[in-house]
């Protein structure tokens, strides 16, 4: 298979930061994008942008559903899981550990309750 | 006697309740329960979802009985604090929180808020805990209050998508092409150009700097 060379514009930040990941990830640059390309066409994915990215940051926990209603222009918290079930995230949840610590303390205060 | 509390400072996990069938067992968890008036506030706001309604009767039948209003005074303010781009619901839970954890009554509390919520990020210490609804229902599950938490929260995740008639993937896609988020980096960076060779070496117009693959 032939290559052919491109040229694409690209911010200087975000190539300085993507030559970063991909040395920490022992890839080039090159590959990344290979198998970005590759992926959009066979597969139909895109890289995360917009909704899609806050969608996701919602569903890793990294922002709230507040701020993730706000930002999508929702009007309430059922739109907002509704559109991460279609966008095929999980919705977030807290570890099985934080669970179980929860459940102990909230155990504990229960048994001080009865005493 | 410790006395114990569970405070509902967020609107999901009563809704959580209301969409699983169970809400009542906020009425027979062993403590009492308050609940924020803001929180009564936003429900009442949303009352077009199934949930809310089914939240809104439970609190209106059982005030007094069991469920109690935590009062912080914000839904008056409301408006104005939205003007001065305060979350009301926010400025309620500060309130509530600090209210709380400043009383010297002697009481305990479990603030029962959503999984998401931020504030589950916030070290906390004193007399107040972070409660989400999962592990309160599975701890009602030991003391054999409800049969399968696990199934509670899944029953109460289909139906509210189902409640809500949610937005489907049209929706998805048309929100992104037609109102795109603002996004928090709106600086305009400078672009600079980036050549991939034949070989699959890279170099950048910017720089000229070819660096090794």
């Amino acid at each position: 298979m032939s290559n052919t060379n491109f040229t694409v514009a690209i911010p200087d930040d975000l190539l300085t930061a993507a030559k970063v990941m991909a040395a920490k990830s022992g890839t080039s640059l090159n590959s990344i994008i290979r198998n970005l390309l590759d992926g959009f066409v066979n597969y139909g994915s895109a890289p995360l942008s917009g909704n899609y990215e806050i969608l996701l940051k919602y569903s890793l926990g990294q922002i709230a559903g507040k701020r993730a209603i706000k930002s999508l222009h929702l009007e309430s918290d059922v739109e907002l899981n509704a559109l991460t079930i279609q966008a095929g995230f999980p919705l977030p949840r807290v570890s099985l550990q934080e669970n179980e610590d929860m459940k102990q303390r909230f155990h504990q205060m229960l048994e001080r309750a009865e005493k | 006697m410790t006395v114990c509390n569970i405070v509902i400072i967020d609107t999901g996990p009563l809704k959580t309740l209301a969409y699983s069938g169970r809400i009542d067992i906020l009425l027979n968890c062993g403590v009492s329960v308050q609940i924020s008036d803001m929180v009564v506030q936003e429900i009442k706001n949303g009352l077009q979802f199934l949930g809310n309604r089914i939240a809104l009767t439970f609190i209106e039948e059982n005030i007094g009985k069991g469920i109690s209003i935590a009062k912080t005074d914000v839904p008056p303010i409301a408006e104005q604090l939205a003007a001065l781009k305060v979350d009301p619901g926010d400025e309620s839970i500060r309130r509530l929180i600090k209210m709380l954890d400043e009383s010297t009554d002697g009481k305990e509390y479990a603030l029962l808020v959503s999984e998401d919520d931020q504030l589950m990020k916030t070290e906390w210490t004193g007399i107040t805990f972070f409660l989400t609804t999962r592990p309160f229902l599975m701890e009602m599950q030991d003391l054999g209050k409800v049969s399968d938490a696990e199934s509670l929260m899944q029953t109460a995740e289909i139906a509210a998508i189902a409640a809500g008639e949610g937005p489907g993937r049209g929706q998805l896609k048309r929100k992104r092409e037609w109102n795109s988020p603002p996004r928090e980096n709106t600086r305009v960076l400078p672009l600079r150009k980036l050549q991939i060779e034949d070989d699959g070496s890279e170099s950048d117009e910017y720089s000229g700097v070819r660096p090794r693959d």
